[in-house]
């Protein structure tokens, strides 16, 4: 195609989508001026290029919507909702119009004449109509943030409607001041994949130099080697930056998407936009576009109630679409939230059972998250009538399948009555990123830097940090106890690694999770170019991606979010010794180890660890209250849990789990921490004051209650509380 | 490559990469064929299901290295045996298919192929298209869609 009108096209799509943007927000603030003059302005370039390019049916319709904007800016028109209307429907005429041109690579036949006689009728009536009152709400229009217009091609002709004959060159650019954006050019993403392509080559052929040159020992070439080394890496950081792109450059089409969504659905919805200047990388910015615009059309579709219904339940009846981006843990998090009526849980669950998803036994026991995750089934829909914006069932399921295509993830948070948020999580694919480089069973892996909490080097055998639960190992470290396990037995390598008395362990966190990741040995830090790994690797569920090294290997990055996750979960049911039944004797009798925990009161509290199954943290918010008191999901059974200490349970965050159990039942106490664990002569001081205690004992050097586990089995006094609660929801 | 494509679909014809996998013939289309490499050392997977036999680096790509054999059920040939890789694009996605030898191309016309007979074991019918007589040798025509997609990983 001619380069020209290539560059046409490609300039004036951008600039529609600006004045698609634009366009929305001066209806909700009509008294803008300057935002109008860029309209007007964004409008005669496409008018001026249409008429130097022989496009006469986009000249006329340029032309036409110029003369109504031009009516608007003489304060004759008010910006409402039938003259914005009309403008969009002009500039997607314009843009069908393009779609063709590209195709055909000339105007397609026919003409606009009823859509530019509208125009026209509205030009020449519009200044006798009264604005509507959706233009007075005016909430924050500078909440939304706007691309920048790119360097406008912007022309002098007046379209007569014939073609212009000559090309002028020199002309094209003349008539516009400098603007800043000018400093940046066009590149195509094909040169630019093939440049970071062959950086990566360049990387890899330093790296041979420099180690044939450190063989060799030759001076001179070692100090031209150092100076090539520091351009390649400057070069190679500097063509990945030139992938990354601030998110807002696909937000631009979502305010009309938000406009338009309101006129259709009859609701009045604005949207908020905070993090734009978030930087992504352009090929992930390109794959979020449709997840994006499908949880935008279900947030104003499904989320939002009707305006009656917001004012009949005390909300404002403009209902407010927040679209956020931020940096979280090496990711890139996009979340949407509206403050609609939040998802309705109980419909949810009831598809779910109608669709064979889960049993309703099943779903009693199941927690609201778990609920929630059901609309990312296939085909799932509650949406009572098929609306022409969403709601055909095919949704949140593409959504979700297309978001971990790319290495993200997606998730959704409810609140009734008050909205829901869903959440994309993306990983910063092809960034570059921070790793430590570690070693297991002779093989290299990768370690995001933002995950690790800190390395150490621990004698197994001596080290006084060392504490063990039945088959499990705990390190006490900064007041936490934190699981101990080797990477190979996460990787189910051959696990080789007692041959040395010395341990090196990473201590990587999640959210508040910590777990202690036991590996053969730690290598360098290297900064490291973030690859996307095909659904069968992704679906292992223990990678982040993978990276080529200096010397060209590759070596898999691990998924710190998943690896600490799944060492809560790690099964060790066999290493359990079995549990005698504990007597109040036996624990006084002579050293026994205890588990020191805290509650909600200061007095530390002791557990005997023989009847210590596990230590969970939950999700606080997962805690339901059953007939008998609380209890929480865990593996797939209901798991009573108890407060040692009267106290009201936060109702968020995460909570410490104590599981007791005695090889048949099963209980959980719930503490604010796990102090430590001790073994020392145990003396019983103090008589039980209450049932659950054994007494109080110094331990440590403080006083310290000692709690009697098999009460909270249901062992004493005949009680089978748990037995009937078990089977209840079984 | 696209150009490729293009004809073989509207010429009803397919051009055939033909690779030796443990006595069998298999065909894969071009369409998809990236480049063919000499077998090279791959970067291991822990825990991945056992077709995929390691990762690799091509010209700054990442590219997934799928055993044919494996994935086919079959025994794994001689621990000395020089495999070739067949680097194939799915999607965003680079793999290699590795084989035990290419024998080169072939043009074959689409109404000459022929279905799988039924006596075929339902975990091949799943991978292949159908089959082409090519003098004495049945080539077996490779669903790539269906061979690298492995289904849900069980959750361990």
């Amino acid at each position: 195609m001619d380069e020209l009108l290539t560059e046409f096209i490609t300039e004036t799509n951008e600039r529609l989508d600006q004045l698609d943007a634009d366009i929305v927000r001066l209806e909700r603030d009509p008294g803008d001026s300057e935002l109008l003059f860029e309209i007007f302005r964004l409008v005669h370039t496409i008018k001026g290029a249409s008429g130097f390019l022989a496009l006469d049916r986009l000249g006329r319709l340029a032309h036409a919507a110029e003369t109504v904007l031009g009516r608007i800016r003489d304060g004759r028109i008010t910006p409402d909702r039938t003259s914005v209307s009309l403008i969009l429907e002009t500039i997607d005429q314009i843009k069908d119009l393009l779609t063709e041109i590209e195709a055909l690579e000339k105007e397609p036949p026919g003409n606009d004449r009823d859509l530019i006689a509208r125009l026209e009728d509205f030009a020449e009536g519009g200044d006798a109509r009264q604005p509507l009152a959706a233009s007075d709400e005016g909430p924050s229009a500078a909440a939304i943030e706007l691309d920048e217009p790119e360097v406008p091609l912007h022309l002098e002709q007046e379209t007569s409607g014939a073609a212009l004959p000559a090309v002028i060159p020199g002309r094209q650019r003349a008539a516009e001041p400098q603007s800043p954006s000018r400093a940046s050019i066009r590149v195509s993403v094909d040169l630019l994949e093939s440049l970071v392509d062959n950086v990566g080559e360049l990387v890899l052929a330093r790296n041979q130099l420099l180690r044939v040159a450190a063989e060799q020992g030759d001076s001179g070439i070692e100090a031209a080697l150092a100076k090539l080394d520091t351009v390649t890496s400057d070069l190679r950081d500097g063509i990945l930056k030139a992938r990354m792109q601030p998110v807002r450059h696909g937000w631009a089409k979502l305010p009309r998407l938000v406009r338009d969504l309101g006129v259709e659905l009859d609701k009045s919805i604005v949207l908020h936009t905070e993090g734009g200047e978030t930087e992504l990388d352009r090929q992930l910015l390109d794959a979020i576009s449709d997840p994006l615009t499908h949880m935008i059309r279900n947030a104003a579709d499904h989320g939002i109630e009707a305006p009656a219904v917001r004012r009949a339940a005390g909300k404002p009846e403009t209902a407010t679409i927040r679209l956020r981006a931020f940096n979280q843990d090496g990711r890139v998090i996009i979340a949407v939230a509206d403050d609609g009526r939040g998802l309705d849980l109980a419909k949810v669950g009831g598809r779910a059972v109608e669709r064979g998803l889960v049993t309703r036994a099943a779903l009693a026991g199941m927690p609201p998250e778990r609920i929630a995750d059901f609309i990312f089934a296939p085909g799932f829909s509650t949406a009572d009538a098929v609306s022409s914006v969403s709601g055909r069932g095919v949704g949140m399921d593409v959504v979700r399948t297309n978001v971990e295509n790319f290495g993200g993830r997606v998730s959704v948070a409810t609140s009734p009555g008050r909205g829901c948020e869903f959440s994309l999580s993306l990983p910063l694919t092809l960034a570059i990123i921070s790793v430590l480089i570690v070693e297991a069973d002779a093989q290299k892996f990768a370690v995001p830097q933002t995950a690790i909490v800190e390395l150490l080097r621990i004698d197994h055998v001596n080290d006084a940090r060392v504490r063990t639960i039945g088959s499990l190992r705990f390190l006490t470290l900064r007041g936490r106890l934190v699981p101990l396990v080797s990477l190979c037995g996460l990787l189910d390598l051959p696990d080789e690694g007692e041959a040395s008395v010395l341990e090196t362990v990473v201590v990587m966190q999640n959210g508040h999770s910590w777990a202690g990741i036991v590996v053969d040995r730690v290598h360098d830090t290297e900064e490291v170019v973030v690859h996307s790994t095909p659904p069968v690797v992704r679906d292992i569920g223990v990678y982040a991606g993978a990276t080529i090294l200096g010397d060209g290997a590759v070596i898999m990055i691990l998924d710190p979010n998943r690896l600490v996750a799944s060492v809560d979960m790690t099964p060790d049911e066999e290493g359990l010794p079995p549990v005698e039944e504990a007597t109040l004797d036996e624990v006084a009798d002579d050293s026994t180890a205890m588990l020191l925990v805290r509650g909600a009161t200061d007095v530390p509290q002791a557990v005997p660890v023989p009847w210590v199954a596990r230590l969970e943290e939950i999700d606080m918010s997962l805690i339901e209250e059953v007939e008998e008191g609380l209890a929480v999901l865990y593996r797939g059974r209901l798991l009573p849990l108890h407060l040692v200490n009267a106290g009201v349970p936060a109702v968020d965050g995460r909570g410490t789990v104590v599981v007791l159990s005695d090889g048949n039942r099963s209980s959980g106490l719930l503490v604010d921490s796990v102090i430590d664990i001790v073994e020392e002569p145990i003396r019983i001081d103090l008589p039980a004051t209450r049932p659950g205690l054994l007494g109080r004992a110094v331990i440590a050097g403080c006083a310290t209650e000692i709690i009697d586990a098999a009460h909270y089995l249901g062992r004493d006094g005949g009680s089978d509380a748990n037995e009937r609660r078990s089977e209840g929801f079984a | 490559m696209i150009a490729a494509v293009a004809v073989a679909e509207t010429g009803m014809e397919s051009q055939l990469l033909i690779a030796g996998i443990g006595g069998h013939t298999v065909g894969i289309r071009v369409g998809q064929v990236l480049q063919i490499l000499e077998d090279r050392e791959l970067g291991p997977v822990p825990r991945a299901p056992g077709a995929v036999v390691g990762v690799f680096n091509l010209r700054g790509r990442v590219v997934t290295a799928i055993d044919l054999r494996a994935r086919l059920g079959l025994a794994p040939v001689a621990h000395d045996h020089r495999h070739t890789l067949v680097v194939v694009t799915a999607g965003t996605h680079l793999y290699a298919l590795r084989v035990d030898g290419v024998a080169g191309l072939t043009d074959l016309p689409d109404s000459g192929m022929e279905r799988l007979p039924s006596t075929i074991a339902p975990e091949w019918r799943e991978i292949f298209l159908g089959l082409f007589r090519l003098g004495e040798h049945l080539v077996l025509v490779l669903d790539l869609e269906r061979v690298l997609d492995f289904g849900p990983v069980p959750a361990q």
